[in-house]
């Protein structure tokens, strides 16, 4: 059992006291953000960032990944208590959870979104353990022409199966390409875009440029859709749930976590995706579908599981061929490469205690995550009541801080106000941010796979018809672009 | 309105299409991305230049930019909704104020100019409330990141 051996030897570096630590202060943190209003998991890593840095890089992902769990989870809290989903994929939370709160439920609905989310996550993890080393197997096979076929498809996927409008989207993923190629060009060693200012030739930093346009932004949004106030929040009686919530909430996490599972891998927003279809699911197979949205259970059970599933299959695409399928893995990939550590199929033989490690603290957290939950659900809910004209400026502060202390740098500062402004206006024009954090983090990689691959082709474009593997991906994001013109997919698409 | 902002309330301001804004900024930077890359080798297709990839992406985003433009003036469907300016210039104001006087007036000074001014951008906060935040956050960041992360930055002013 060559699994069992790897997470053995996982447990053993995750369990170690200080990456113990750090996956719990991870998932605490991450927790604690990912609760505030407003800000999703995506606002919540980007801002928890900078602390990494100073780990060492298997303790410093460990963390960032407890953060992201963490936050989601969060998320789901929010979306119980206030009817306020921290991202997308807790809106279907709301309908239920939400109900069961006003009716002096919200114990047992946060009860169940905990425990099904754990399910999820365990299960899943599991997956990510069998299927990570053979799916990197195959892609140290490909070349660079196959790469610039995958990165392809990874973008486009991401861009059709997200939120929005399509067409957004794509100008927002093209407006990250050009973004990342700000710096010194590697290969010619000329400097783009660097209006001869020295701070821009190691290109735009990562760091500002995510916690400007998910940060800054998302406290200029709240602030205007709110103007600074709380919201009105259920009050929490029993935390148990009963009997019979149990009986009918297991067959929906395990339906939850199957349909998150497989959809996750996915790129885009699949966790939002798949806690739809779950939902829509649920109600499909009921006994008594009117009954959905007026508190049941497993309305939230499902989603809870399948978004939670899906979260976690976005490890997959990213541990183990290097491409982030969204734009939190976007994250993580830079995280990774601020560490020095080069993301790809290589790097679950060439480091086995990060891709192990990792694996293995992601059960640990997720436990963690309901041992942390259920009994401080007081302490959140306090934190829920605070206003938020009192929250922002801490939130600020520590942006603002967190930026500076990368590299003593007030000029990373500016460009995290500039950014945080720009995404703002692209948010009131209907354009998210999340397309160009992902375009951002791909195009260096594009760009250089793109470059081999012409070198090896002598100049051919051809060449990317004929590899079978960069062929078949090509006709992969043909099909993906053609489904969009379908009418009646297109509908469904606007209404997510 | 700034201090009654109604969440349900539209804008009341003139009625600006999203589509016309957006295609616009997006040709705005396909242009800017193409001028800034004249001066940049474009390279052969066996040997691509450093023009290469962003030449491609503008000339991509200029079209498609006036796509979205034009799409915004055929249809006109959502208008942009917000309540005030004020939120996105105070927090940007408050930003960069920080960036500008970490260095010279030091780290507790700074943020407790940040809060103050923060106070501005939705509901008002007393003097007492503003002060406690100021101290207790300024208390914290020089224990996270002084005595913790032993990072150097200046604490108090020159």
């Amino acid at each position: 059992m060559d699994v069992l051996n790897n997470l053995v030897f996982g447990f053993g570096v995750a369990l170690s006291p200080e990456n113990l630590l750090f996956c719990f202060l991870g998932t605490f943190l991450g927790t604690l953000i990912g609760v505030l209003p407003g800000l999703g998991p995506t606002a919540t890593v980007a801002m928890l960032l900078p602390i990494t840095f100073y780990l060492p890089p298997v303790t410093s992902l460990i963390m960032l990944a407890g953060i992201f769990y963490g936050s989601q989870y969060g998320g789901s809290t929010t979306a119980i208590l206030v009817k306020l989903p921290g991202e997308s994929s807790s809106v279907m939370t709301c309908l239920d959870g939400y109900e069961m709160a006003r009716q002096g439920r919200a114990g047992a609905a946060l009860a169940i979104a905990a425990l099904a989310s754990l399910f999820a996550g365990i299960v899943t993890t599991l997956v990510i353990a069998v299927a990570g080393p053979p799916l990197a197997d195959i892609a140290i096979l490909f070349g660079p022409v196959d790469y610039v076929a995958l990165l392809t498809v990874g973008l486009i996927g991401a861009v059709v199966l997200a939120g929005g409008s399509i067409v957004k989207a794509v100008a927002m993923v093209l407006l990250g390409l050009l973004l990342g190629c700000i710096g010194t060009d590697l290969s010619s060693g000329e400097k783009r875009y660097t209006f001869d200012l020295v701070v821009l030739y190691d290109g735009l930093g990562f760091v500002p440029l995510a916690m400007g346009m998910f940060g800054i932004t998302e406290i200029i949004a709240s602030l205007d859709e709110t103007g600074g106030r709380g919201r009105a929040m259920a009050s929490i009686a029993r935390l148990w749930p009963t009997k019979e919530d149990f009986r009918r909430s297991w067959p929906a996490a395990l339906r939850g976590t199957l349909l998150g599972g497989a959809l996750g891998i996915l790129p885009g927003s699949s966790a939002t995706l798949s806690s739809f279809a779950s939902y829509a699911l649920e109600k499909r197979i009921s006994d008594r579908p009117q009954d959905f949205g007026k508190g049941m259970v497993e309305g939230v059970a499902g989603p809870e599981a399948s978004n939670n599933a899906a979260a976690q299959a976005c490890f997959i695409p990213m541990l183990s061929l290097g491409v982030p399928p969204n734009a939190i893995m976007a994250l993580m990939i830079g995280a990774m490469m601020i560490q020095g550590i080069q993301p790809g199929p290589l790097v679950i033989s060439s480091q086995p205690a990060l891709f192990w490690g990792m694996i293995a603290s992601m059960f640990i957290g997720n436990v963690l995550l309901v041992l942390l939950n259920l009994p401080l659900i007081g302490l959140w809910v306090r934190l829920l009541r605070v206003p938020y004209t009192i929250l922002f400026p801490i939130i600020l502060v520590f942006c603002a801080l967190g930026t500076y202390s990368l590299n003593n740098s007030v000029f990373e500062v500016g460009i995290m106000a500039a950014f945080g402004v720009i995404g703002y206006v692209f948010r009131l024009t209907g354009c998210e941010a999340a397309p160009l954090m992902l375009g951002f983090v791909v195009g260096p990689m594009l760009e250089e796979n793109l470059r081999r691959s012409l070198v090896i082709s002598q100049g051919n474009f051809m060449v990317f018809v004929q590899s079978p593997i960069s062929a078949t991906l090509f006709a992969l994001s043909a099909a993906l672009l053609l489904l969009m013109l379908v009418p009646s997919l297109k509908r469904k698409r606007e209404v997510l | 309105m700034s201090d009654e902002p109604n969440p349900v309330a539209d804008s009341s301001g003139p009625h600006v299409s999203q589509d016309i804004v957006a295609g616009s900024m997006f040709v705005l930077f396909g242009v800017l991305g193409y001028l800034f890359s004249l001066q940049l080798s474009f390279g052969t297709a066996a040997e691509l230049g450093s023009a290469f990839l962003p030449r491609l992406v503008s000339v991509l985003l200029v079209v498609i930019g006036v796509g979205i433009a034009i799409g915004g003036v055929v249809k006109s469907r959502a208008a942009i909704a917000f309540h005030s300016p004020r939120p996105l210039i105070v927090v940007t104001f408050c930003v960069v104020l920080f960036a500008l006087t970490l260095e010279t007036l030091g780290l507790v000074a700074a943020i407790l100019l940040m809060v103050a001014l923060s106070g501005l951008a939705g509901e008002r906060r007393g003097v007492v409330t503003t002060l406690v935040l100021g101290v207790a956050l300024s208390l914290t960041c020089v224990a996270i990141f002084i005595w913790g992360a032993q990072l150097p930055i200046r604490v108090w002013p020159v």
